[in-house]
């Protein structure tokens, strides 16, 4: 199995596990692995990555439950069959569920809708960072 | 926005207070996921209207 092009950051924040489920699903989405492609196995992405079993078990775990990959047991871990609805499904979920988490978070910060909203546009337009600071 | 741009906001040093920043870099980390899932703004913009809404009844109802 060739290895995955994936890039884990820490200056992100976002777990290692959750980055490796994001790009994994990119990369299923983008139709860069396709229904029935063979993953590495745990220990060959944990070693590519240089993480640990735990962190690729739990992203692989959430793939399967997102129902993107499945686990063949004594065979390997492939791409499932038609992911590409149940993926984009399941990201936009994730979407909503990551953007309510923003707000909520935001108001209990005392941030008003009006700046949020601004914040929000501010992102969607993708103006640069410098920009917004000014 | 790229997830890779999403990255570079939650990268670069804050100049703004801590908790605005914080929330900017979720926004931008949910913002990415919804792109990526194919979402286009104006449906983006919506789902934000309506949990925008859903928060405020919640602190309406809590006597926020």
């Amino acid at each position: 199995m060739d290895q995955l092009p994936i890039t884990l950051s820490q200056a992100s924040g976002v777990p290692f596990y959750r980055q490796i489920v994001d790009q994994t699903a990119d990369l299923i989405r983008s139709g860069q692995l396709v229904s029935g492609a063979q993953l590495p196995s745990v220990r060959e992405l944990a070693g590519q990555l240089l993480v640990s079993l735990i962190t690729v078990r739990r992203a692989y775990s959430d793939l399967e439950n997102a129902r993107l990959i499945v686990l063949r047991q004594g065979y390997g871990t492939y791409v499932a069959d038609d992911v590409v609805a149940a993926s984009r499904g399941q990201a936009l979920a994730e979407a909503r569920t990551a953007l309510g988490t923003a707000i909520a978070r935001a108001r209990r910060l005392g941030i008003d809708v009006a700046t949020i909203r601004t914040m929000l546009e501010e992102l969607l337009e993708g103006r640069e960072v410098d920009d917004v600071r000014g | 926005m790229s997830a890779a741009e999403a990255n570079q906001v939650a990268a670069t040093a804050p100049a703004e207070s801590p908790a605005l920043w914080s929330v900017r870099v979720l926004l931008a980390a949910a913002l990415a996921r919804a792109l990526r899932a194919g979402a286009d703004r104006a449906t983006i913009r919506r789902v934000f209207e309506e949990l925008l809404l859903e928060e405020t009844d919640q602190e309406g109802d809590a006597g926020v």
